[in-house]
């Protein structure tokens, strides 16, 4: 008999009591409704669910600074007129509303306590819905986040791992996850976005990399309007398949914001339920120790169908189309169905601007293959390289033919022939 | 395209030599002018504004930051300069006047004496001065991106100076690394210098426009306006440029940020924290508000994460019974049997056996007996998941009355744009806490009018339940004490349609 994945799922019930302002697209109640339309699936049974802890300051701190992590703490919606001076991008997108800190860490929590399972080998999948808000910085907020738990929940990962593989498939690039292991080999930071247009938050170019010993290690798919099931999936198979291969890590972790799929409010592309789904199935099937999150998502309903349906690809079922009877079943009408269906919309994105994509990826990865990180094998650092007195190297060490091409010719990607910073879609 | 400022002329003789020169020797005379982004194309001094011929741009600055000092009550007792004042003595009196200004203005607490002029880890000292002209006009809160331009354009062409000096001088390797904090010591890139230069040339043109881009964000006076406006090719330019600027290993990730040009800094790798006392001054500054933003945020390392090593094996075991406290409360646990069990949760049924199958009273009681059969199974776990807050049942806990009060503020406030009705939801339910009140919106008052909207609206491509606009005719059938919500009487009750 197949053994069946152990399945650690985190919730707490008072992450979707917030409120962050009206009109403001983002609402946590979309986890209530998510965690309810699984449980009404009956998919308790098969998985166990945990409330996390509400994360300390001080493992917040562990990637933000401490003063912002203070300065989260104290603020309330009456005070923070008093913080003109710094208030850490806190404000439109980013507001102060009650109980601000709390949700954080309950947030967090869960993600940090979902890696720990997993680093404790008690699980092989562990879940956090509330989780995923991966545009938080270090020292201040961004895109409605304000902690970052995925780089909190990644560096616990690496206390047990050497190479941790980020995937992001939020509408959004996964900027503060990327920033913070950009000069890094043992993350490798993944993420498919929309960009261009002034499509928030304008980074997530193709040609970033990574830099120094992270070079090669941030990968960026940056795709445009109205991307359908078939080319995402198409893509997203080719790319993680050869990043798995090539990277080898010891844990993966995936973000699933939902305001990828087609009706998002705020999201541009096409993807249904399905093509979603079929990504977080692909990711499962390496068998690597997996952390899920969630992430964007501003169709309160159609969140919820998706992490749900994902919930049961991640405990290998499928989930009858018909929405069973529960508390929020209103807002499944009319088809009370799991069915998120496309829009009639222009894919812009061409077969042949997908293709060349894939063959820069592709590139990249080669990059690394042939001279492994770090970790992988005992190369110096590529930065040193330039300093290294060329008489002062053992001749009788072999030197692979990356690191005698850096010495010659800066491997700097940086200008590159007359076309750099010039992008082909017309983003300026 | 905002006018440059015009640099100093470079025979100002300042005895400082530019602020990030690493060379302790005397300036090589083809020095560039310092500090100013200009454009790369600038390699001849652009000509100076139609100015005053006889006074120079720095005594100029210097008697204006005077006089404006003065009238904000600074200064006391310090003898300002006049107009008249020699340039060459501009750069000491700017000094005096500075020190004389930052010791009055200091925040609470004691600000340690500060060394004038400032001095860099190897001893050089700063012109502030030239440092200030060079930054005229420019937002210091565009500090990174400014210093990253900076060291891109400039540094290279420096480091080539340099590099022939060092030549000359039969200097062996280029003596390491990024060992000069983090505006990174141009010898470090010694050996691309050359090229660099050469590739600048080439993508100068490209560049100027995000140079401009840079200035114009600058002279904003609000940065923190939100990133879905700025997102374009210049953005993520000057985002790549910063990313440049901190090319460090040694600090880059401590909480506070990394050296600063402090004069107690001599060993950035030392492990500068917050901790430090070193940084007791410049926090001092932060505090008071915002006059050493420059400093604070050049200091500031950008959001890297602080990795452990990786020696091969786990760094943590998680024996310690202390940890199990980290790894979540376990609320419900499948019984063995049922995780290898291949069934789910079936789907809602086609039929039932309700008499008006799909009427509210019909989804009413499936709900409803869903609801009973999870307690059932879940026990004290549902309760754990506050499972009995959501739904109609967070009405529970709310009177009639106060159900009615709700709506009504809601109704009255409605035709706002902001929906503010949550203020006076908050002052008038005070009482019941935040949680509560958002809890009874989301589970209760939302819902209610998805219902309506379900039965009444017709949207072509379905309700959109998270646009916030709450359909005026739903609170009236509400207060009209409508609460009969079958499919006939709601729809024959109004045309009024969104």
């Amino acid at each position: 008999m197949l053994e069946k994945d152990r399945i650690a799922y985190f919730y707490d019930g008072d992450v979707g009591n917030v409120y962050f302002g009206p009109n403001h697209p983002m609402k946590p109640h979309r986890l209530c409704m998510t965690h309810h339309l699984v449980l009404s699936y009956d998919l308790h049974k098969k998985m166990e669910i945990y409330r996390p802890h509400k994360a300390y300051p001080t493992e917040l701190a562990q990637f933000h600074s401490a003063d912002y992590v203070e300065f989260l703490h104290r603020i309330t919606p009456d005070t923070q007129h008093l913080y003109e001076n710094e208030l850490h991008n806190l404000g439109e997108d980013c507001p102060v509303f009650d109980n601000l800190f709390e949700f954080c860490q309950i947030y967090a929590g869960g993600t940090l306590d979902a890696a720990r399972r997993l680093n404790h080998k008690t699980c092989d999948i562990a879940i956090n819905w509330a989780g995923g808000l991966h545009h938080a910085k270090k020292c201040e907020a961004s895109g409605f986040c304000y902690i970052n738990d995925l780089v909190l929940g990644i560096l616990e990962l690496l206390k047990y791992h050497a190479r941790v593989l980020y995937i992001d498939i939020d509408v959004h690039h996964g900027d503060g996850v990327e920033e913070a292991f950009y000069f890094t080999d043992r993350v490798m930071t993944v993420s498919f976005h929309k960009y261009g247009d002034f499509f928030f938050p304008g980074t997530g170019d193709i040609k970033d990399v990574g830099e120094r010993e992270g070079k090669y290690y941030a990968i960026n798919i940056p795709l445009k309007d109205g991307i359908d099931d078939s080319g995402f999936t198409r893509l997203f198979k080719t790319v993680i398949a050869k990043v798995v291969e090539t990277y080898l890590p010891g844990a993966i972790v995936l973000q699933c914001g939902a305001d990828s799929l087609a009706r998002d409010r705020l999201g541009c592309f096409n993807l249904s339920i399905e093509g979603h789904a079929e990504c977080v199935k692909f990711v499962k099937k390496f068998n690597i120790p997996l952390l899920v999150t969630g992430g964007g998502g501003y169709t309160k309903e159609n969140v919820a169908r998706c992490w749900a349906v994902e919930t049961g690809v991640l405990l290998d079922m499928e989930l009858p189309n018909e929405i069973p009877d529960n508390e929020y079943i209103k807002y499944f009408a009319p088809d009370y169905t799991l069915k998120v269906s496309n829009v009639n919309m222009d894919n812009l994105n061409s077969k042949s601007y997908l293709s060349s994509i894939k063959v820069q990826v592709m590139e990249s990865l080669r990059a690394i293959q042939h001279a492994p990180g770090v970790q992988m094998q005992e190369v110096p650092p590529d930065f040193y390289i330039p300093d290294i007195d060329e008489d002062e190297l053992d001749p009788d060490e072999r030197v692979d033919q990356h690191t005698q091409d850096k010495q010659i010719h800066r491997d700097d990607e940086y200008y590159e022939g007359d076309n750099d910073n010039d992008h082909e879609d017309g983003a300026r | 395209m905002a006018p440059l400022p015009t640099p100093p002329p470079p025979s100002a003789p300042s005895s400082a030599p530019p602020f990030k020169s690493n060379a302790s020797s005397s300036r090589p005379n083809r020095a560039p002018p310092e500090g100013a982004p200009t454009s790369p194309a600038a390699a001849t001094r652009p000509p100076p504004f139609a100015m005053v011929p006889a006074v120079s741009e720095a005594v100029l600055a210097v008697f204006d930051v005077s006089t404006t000092l003065r009238s904000q009550g600074y200064l006391a007792g310090q003898e300002l300069p006049s107009i008249t004042l020699p340039e060459d003595r501009a750069p000491e009196v700017f000094e005096r006047l500075l020190g004389s200004f930052l010791a009055q203005s200091h925040g609470p607490g004691v600000l340690p004496p500060r060394p004038m002029p400032p001095l860099l880890g190897d001893g050089t000292p700063v012109g502030l001065l030239r440092l200030y002209l060079a930054m005229a006009g420019l937002n210091p809160a565009m500090d990174v991106p400014i210093m990253l331009v900076y060291h891109k354009y400039l540094c290279p062409l420096e480091a080539s100076f340099l590099r022939a000096q060092k030549l000359r001088e039969e200097a062996g390797s280029s003596g390491g690394s990024a060992k000069k904090g983090k505006f990174l010591a141009p010898a470090a890139r010694d050996a691309e210098g050359v090229e660099e230069v050469l590739d600048l040339k080439r993508k100068r043109e490209s560049l100027v426009g995000m140079l401009n881009w840079v200035r114009q964000v600058a002279k904003k006076p609000d940065r923190r306006r939100s990133g879905r406006n700025t997102a374009d090719n210049h953005l993520s330019m000057a985002l790549m440029f910063r990313r440049q600027m901190f090319v460090d290993d040694g600090f880059s990730d401590k909480p506070h940020g990394c050296a600063s040009p402090e004069p107690e800094a001599t060993e950035p790798e030392s492990g500068l924290t917050t901790e430090d006392g070193q940084y007791d001054g410049w926090d001092d500054q932060q505090s008071a508000g915002g006059s050493s933003n420059w400093n604070s945020r050049a200091n500031r390392s950008f959001g890297l994460a602080d990795i452990p090593e990786w020696t091969g094996k786990p760094s943590l075991l998680y024996e310690d019974p202390d940890m199990l406290r980290f790894l979540g409360e376990p609320i419900l646990t499948p019984k063995n049997n049922e995780v290898f069990d291949d069934t789910i949760g079936k789907g809602r049924p086609d039929k039932c056996n309700c008499e008006v199958p799909g009427s509210t009273s019909c989804v009413r009681f499936h709900v409803a007996e869903k609801k009973t059969e999870l307690k059932r199974e879940m026990g004290s776990s549902y309760y754990a998941m506050k499972f009995d807050e959501i739904g109609e049942d967070a009405a529970l806990t709310w009177t009639k009355d106060e159900e009615k009060k709700f709506e009504t503020i809601v109704q009255q406030n409605l035709p706002s744009s902001k929906y503010n009705f949550w203020d006076k939801l908050r002052a008038a339910f005070r009482y019941k806490g935040e949680r509560a009140l958002v809890s009874y919106y989301n589970n209760v008052f939302l819902p209610r009018r998805r219902a309506f909207q379900n039965r009444v609206a017709q949207h072509a491509n379905g309700v959109d339940s998270d646009d916030d606009s709450i359909e005026p005719a739903f609170l009236r059938l509400r207060q009209d004490g409508g609460k009969s919500r079958s499919r006939s009487s709601a729809s024959s009750r109004n045309q009024n349609q969104s």
